[in-house]
């Protein structure tokens, strides 16, 4: 287990609206994305003159209404003159960012090195550059399918909630001859688990559980509420509260050579390793089993020297919560076939034997496409530090894996450490 | 370098299905690209395939994409074609409802065949359940 670098400050805003939400109202992507920054420089005790390097990425230029971030920032974030770049693997964008980091480091181009993520998805700019007007489901899902096979598969009708949520549910359940009800039993389980971990974050989205949400609509049971009209498929068996919401945030964090990394905190985060694997749509023949995921988790792990048992705390991408019963089942984190009993038996949960993002997830905490990733990096790090209050892991995870998908498809493991 | 996109949507007007046969492992690469999907070789060339399959998995979702949301709702899913590709298109046959999609849950895989039809302004290709 040799450290290859190592992530000495996090930063991360709320996740929510710029229109709306309060802590980020009113924010361009220039301030949202510096706030991120600021908040990472400040958790390091660095200033924008002590780094060598920035890495930014973002995916949506159609609601950012910008690219190029690397000029566009660098005088804010007071790096100009400096390396900088803009890149993007869609949702696994600040997943990929700390791979790109860690070998900048590794190499010895770079000795501190700033990854920043941003994405802005509720509206688009006006020509006041500090207004903005808000965008439609429809059109959102227009441009983000940019990033699925154009040639061939967004011609015939490729459907997310049904590629990437439904068909993956159902073959799991097929796969272990689940019923459908206990299928939704188990998602029930897993979206009750995703609210519970974001009602606890101050930063997330949805601040409520589900378990008040149903009472305050003056359901006493919540299953009841959950198969209500409060709550209907988005593509059966999968419902809209098993799938992400769209939101805008900023995520940032600082990597260094391991042998710096003591000099700016106490408790540095290794990271021990990382690997990528991508796969044009569709992503899957055996829909529970995807070979970039596969090899994308034993690379990291053989990079790593860890093994499955080793895993202290999982995240992994819940743009749908199919993903919950598949990768904590293919990354070993649970053995094959059990997952959707866990997830009944609250073992996910931050105080069960097997936590899962305890952020809130996409659902909760909220999916800022290119943002999202370096939020649970953060999230992940604060876990292992101690940080995150009062749905703290007790005791506070050793190793933590953060899986990431970016469309379409690009799947991504990084392997973090507690020294 | 021949424009493949263009010729596979010319194909399919007239009726027909063509990918791409490997001829260093045999494999189909579906729809038509410029490497073997399986094998991963350069060394590949036309083939015509069969129009035959099974669906394997079918939803509907009410947040369908913009160029077919004057279809929706319909059915989606993924086919094995005979050939051995996956591929993933609107499914005829079934009713868009929750209760039938669970009714035909328990039945699948299900033999389906090849329609081409026009639909987002291009002739695509769809498939229809086989009738018992």
């Amino acid at each position: 287990m040799e450290a290859k670098a190592s992530i000495v400050g996090v930063g991360c805003t709320h996740f929510g609206s710029v229109l709306e939400t309060p802590e980020i109202k009113g924010l361009s992507p220039y301030e949202l994305a510096v706030k991120a920054a600021f908040e990472a420089l400040d958790d390091a005790g660095l200033e924008p003159k002590d780094l060598d390097a920035f890495f930014i990425g973002s995916m949506q230029t159609h609601t950012s209404g910008l690219y190029s971030w690397y000029s566009q920032l660098c005088d804010w974030l007071g790096m100009e003159l400096k390396p900088g770049i803009h890149f993007e693997t869609a949702c696994s964008t600040t997943n990929t960012g700390l791979g790109l980091a860690t070998m900048a480091v590794k190499s010895g181009t770079f000795n501190r090195v700033l990854v920043l993520g941003c994405e802005v998805l509720s509206s688009e700019p006006l020509e006041h550059p500090g207004k903005r007007r808000p965008v439609d489901a429809l059109d959102l899902w227009f441009t983000t399918d940019f990033g699925v096979d154009q040639a061939y598969s967004y011609t015939h009708a490729y459907d997310i909630a049904t590629a990437y949520g439904a068909i993956p549910a159902l073959a799991y359940a097929k796969k272990y001859g689940l019923t459908i009800e206990k299928l939704e039993e188990a998602l029930f389980n897993i979206a009750s688990t995703v609210r519970l971990h974001s009602s606890m974050n101050p930063k997330a989205y949805i601040k409520k559980s589900l378990e008040d949400e149903a009472k305050e609509l003056g359901f006493r049971d919540v299953f009841e509420f959950w198969v209500s009209k409060y709550n209907p498929y988005l593509a059966w068996p999968i419902r809209v509260k098993n799938a992400l919401n769209p939101v805008d945030g900023a995520s940032a964090y600082i990597i260094t050579t391991p042998e710096e990394a003591k000099c700016f905190t106490d408790t540095p985060i290794d990271i021990l390793g990382f690997y990528w694997s991508v796969k044009n749509y569709p992503w899957y023949g055996d829909p529970t089993t995807w070979h970039s995921d596969k090899i994308a988790f034993q690379k990291a792990f053989q990079i790593s020297g860890i093994e499955p048992k080793d895993i202290d705390y999982l995240h992994v991408h819940d743009c749908m919560q199919t993903y919950w019963l598949l990768l904590s089942e293919l990354s070993g984190y649970v053995p094959k076939g059990q997952a959707w009993k866990a997830a009944i038996e609250g073992r996910f949960r931050y105080d069960g034997d097997r936590p899962m993002t305890t952020s809130g997830g996409r659902h909760g905490k909220g999916h800022a496409f290119g943002a999202s990733a370096g939020a649970e990096i953060y999230e992940a790090v604060k876990q292992m530090r101690g940080e995150v209050g009062r749905r703290q892991i007790v005791p506070e995870p050793e190793i933590a894996v953060i899986h990431n998908h970016g469309y379409g498809m690009h799947s991504a493991v990084t392997v973090l450490k507690r020294r | 370098m021949e424009p493949i996109i263009t010729k596979f949507y010319e194909l399919l007007s007239k009726g027909e299905i063509w990918g791409m046969k490997c001829k260093d492992c045999d494999s189909i690469t579906f729809p038509p690209k410029t490497a073997c999907s399986y094998c991963y070789s350069r060394n590949v060339e036309w083939y015509k395939l069969s129009g035959e399959g099974k669906v394997l998995y079918v939803s509907t979702s009410i947040l369908p994409a913009k160029r077919f949301a004057e279809y929706a709702p319909y059915v989606y899913g993924l086919v094995k074609l005979k050939e051995g590709p996956f591929f993933a298109t609107l499914i005829d046959g079934i009713e868009p409802k929750p209760e039938a999609l669970k009714a035909i849950f328990d039945k699948l895989p299900l033999d389906v065949t090849a329609e081409i039809k026009k639909m987002g302004g291009l002739d695509i290709l769809i498939f229809k359940i086989k009738k018992e």
